[in-house]
């Protein structure tokens, strides 16, 4: 079987097509670490003009109402003497603190700011979030502010208390564990996901093309199989190494981060209370869960391809199975949509493996139910039946793996 | 030892192999020959469970047979047969093939240098077998089972594209394999070599398998039995046949007329020599029905 294992191993990392597809990952890669990481413009940023423009903006109005009676004036002024009042002091520290480099007053200063922002401007039709939040696809831009404002409250909060230095780089998340972080909430997932499915689509099929070779090793076909499985999930590890190269160049331009850096999760549960909806777990542990939950995934792509193979014998149904397995959320996902349906109990729901973790589908979706542990059982538990029902009819007496 | 035990083939209303039921014994190479279509390589895909048999089955030194599937497994350990050139891979070279069989059936790795050797490789086996002619390509696939080393080695076609001294080299392998014991299936049609070589020889007629010594007797006895003459003309025929009744001629589509000895006494063979002499027949030899001459025979093509 070790034999086989070798032979399977080699052709899988000396096949063109597979070839490209790494050459293609490293070259999208690089391309993201020399010129899409540094062109990275977050919404929240540290904008020493903004918040200087905002600031002097807001205490010259408040200078002069200084000693006026409202009475008179719009209710609005009223509200915004009063909310100025309370926020202008923040934004001031926050310029000194800059001013004093010492960023961890900032995060201080910022979380309080951040917070209390929110509180005010959530609903509130006087007042608005960063208009870029407010773009023409985004129906939803006030909910995604308010949860962007409150994760960075989160944010904010814990680097007052962390052991490290902070850095521009850390609070604006242009670390390299925060870019990777970052993407894991973004594309990652789905492109590390049709890699696998490209890299193995043809992981059994390609055998038709070779069967007097194949055909009388003296290998069973279920062993055959296993050792299908196996080579496609060594090679799927491998397409970290072009996303792990890519990191490290964005690592020497923006630094590497650290593994205790935060990483806010929603906190579904917390709503009632209004204690603040996030709580945070290190980026070790959110690495880690997210890594667990692709490597899941993995294997039920790398499963269901094989299923696919020995029994419609295409690689045309293994692409559109696997291209359903990737995408088929988007065929219910819409916001809210889990108040009506249980879409926890869909493994597909588990794509978006970063969004899963840090919880921000709970926020999408609005369930409570969706859970990176519950999403592992579930995506265990349907490569667990497609392997098995693989091994079953792999097992016939009628079943040739090569015709 | 293969025992093929009551094998037939159908398909559809066609029957390919009509109830086969024959033994082929270790150190024996066997020469399976027949028009394309009859059932040579059928027999083989039988034989190596790529096909499953309308009925009958195969047993394999005494009791082991395909019932399962770990059956199988065991059966083709002992049990190879060559791939096709068509199907090798062309991204890899040729030793990279030979390490692959080697190490599936857990052979000497020895056996790659030697066998790279026996059939003058060298030059081209580390080379991407895209690169390779139709000759080096066979040369590979017929290396490939040889490094395999199983007791039991099938190969169909084996000398396709390959040049009279290849043929030679491939021939002479098969006799030391044969030699060590191993049981040797072949189909091809270069019946020359096959004859040369083979044990036993098969013709496949509607789905039975026929062994040459039933059609001729003594067939693979190096017995004087026939004179075969080329182009004679019709005239020395007739005469032939007044003078010598007892004689019986057959005219091959090769244009080659067997003329069939009921003896080999020493005063019958001088006096057929001379009255060919007489009769201005100069292109004839004394010896057996070979197996062109049996083929041609077997399969109608007299004229």
């Amino acid at each position: 079987m070790r034999r086989y294992f070798v032979f399977e191993l080699k052709q899988f990392f000396t096949s063109k097509k597979n070839i490209a597809v790494f050459a293609l990952l490293t070259f999208a890669a690089l391309f993201y670490a020399f010129k899409l990481a540094p062109a990275y413009d977050p919404i929240e940023k540290v904008d020493y003009d903004e918040i200087e423009a905002r600031y002097l903006t807001r205490a010259e109005f408040l200078d002069s109402m200084f000693g006026k009676s409202l009475y008179g004036y719009h209710e609005s002024v009223g509200h915004a003497v009063s909310m100025f009042g309370f926020l202008n002091p923040y934004d001031e520290r926050r310029l000194q603190a800059l001013d004093e480099g010492d960023l961890r007053k900032y995060a201080d200063e910022t979380s309080a700011w951040y917070y209390y922002t929110n509180v005010y401007t959530y609903r509130n039709e006087l007042l608005a979030y960063n208009p870029r939040y407010y773009m023409e696809d985004r129906r939803f831009a006030e909910e995604e502010a308010y949860y962007a404002y409150f994760e960075q409250f989160q944010r904010y909060d814990t680097y007052k208390r962390v052991w490290y230095d902070l850095t521009i780089e850390i609070l604006e998340q242009r670390t390299a564990l925060q870019t990777l972080e970052r993407l894991l909430k973004g594309p990652l997932p789905y492109i590390l996901l049709i890699a696998t499915l490209l890299l193995t689509i043809d992981i059994v099929t390609k055998d038709r093309r070779h069967p007097s070779v194949l055909k009388g090793f003296p290998i069973a076909d279920w062993k055959r199989l296993l050792v299908k499985v196996f080579v496609g999930l060594i090679g799927s590890v491998f397409l970290w190494i072009p996303i792990i190269v890519g990191l490290m160049i964005v690592g020497f331009q923006f630094g590497s981060g650290n593994l205790d850096l935060p990483v806010p999760v929603y906190g579904y549960e917390l709503i009632a209370n209004e204690q603040g909806k996030f709580v945070h777990m290190s980026m070790g542990i959110f690495l880690f869960r997210c890594f667990l939950l692709l490597a899941t995934w993995m294997v039920v792509i790398v499963s269901a391809v094989l299923l696919c193979s020995i029994i419609f014998r295409q690689e045309m149904f293994n692409l559109l199975v696997g291209g359903l397995l990737i995408f088929g959320d988007r065929f219910y996902a819409s916001r809210g949509v889990g108040y009506f349906w249980n879409v926890e109990y869909f493994p597909i729901s588990y794509v978006q493996v970063g969004n899963i973790v840090s919880k921000y589908q709970n926020f999408y979706f609005t369930s409570e139910g969706l859970h990176d542990m519950l999403g592992l059982k579930l995506l265990l538990a349907s490569a667990a039946i497609i392997l098995v029902l693989t091994l079953l009819i792999s097992l016939s007496k009628r079943f040739r793996l090569i015709k | 030892m293969i025992d093929i035990q009551n094998i037939t083939v159908q398909f559809g209303t066609r029957t390919v192999l009509n109830d086969i039921e024959i033994k082929f014994n270790q150190g024996e190479m066997i020469g399976l020959v027949a028009p394309n279509g009859t059932g040579k390589s059928t027999l083989m895909n039988v034989i190596m469970n790529y096909l499953q048999p309308t009925r009958g089955k195969v047993l394999f030194n005494g009791n082991l047979s395909y019932s399962s599937k770990s059956n199988e497994v065991k059966i083709h350990q002992f049990v190879s047969m060559m791939p096709d050139q068509s199907d090798l891979y062309n991204h890899l070279s040729g030793r990279t093939h030979l390490k692959m069989y080697a190490a599936m059936w857990k052979s000497d790795p020895k056996l790659i240098d030697e066998t790279i050797e026996a059939l003058n490789m060298g030059h081209y086996v580390n080379k991407k077998t895209g690169t390779y002619s139709l000759g080096m390509r066979q040369r590979l696939c017929f290396a490939m089972q040889i490094v395999a080393n199983t007791d039991i080695m099938m190969m169909d076609e084996v000398m396709n594209g390959l040049d009279p001294n290849n043929v030679e080299i491939i021939s002479k392998i098969l006799l030391k394999k044969k030699a060590e014991g191993k049981m040797i299936i072949i189909a091809s049609h270069l019946l020359d070599n096959l004859e040369k070589y083979a044990d036993r020889i098969f013709l496949f007629n509607e789905g039975k398998l026929v062994n040459t010594n039933e059609i001729i007797e003594g067939f693979s006895q190096a017995k004087i039995k026939t004179i075969r003459v080329k182009n004679m003309d019709d005239s020395v025929k007739e005469l032939l046949k007044t003078k010598y009744p007892l004689i019986k001629q057959q005219t091959l589509v090769t244009e080659m007329t067997l003329l069939h000895l009921p003896s080999s006494e020493q005063q019958l063979l001088s006096d057929l020599t001379a009255f060919l002499v007489e009769n201005n027949v100069m292109d004839f030899a004394f010896g057996k029905v070979t197996l062109n001459d049996l083929y041609a025979l077997y399969y109608h093509e007299v004229v």
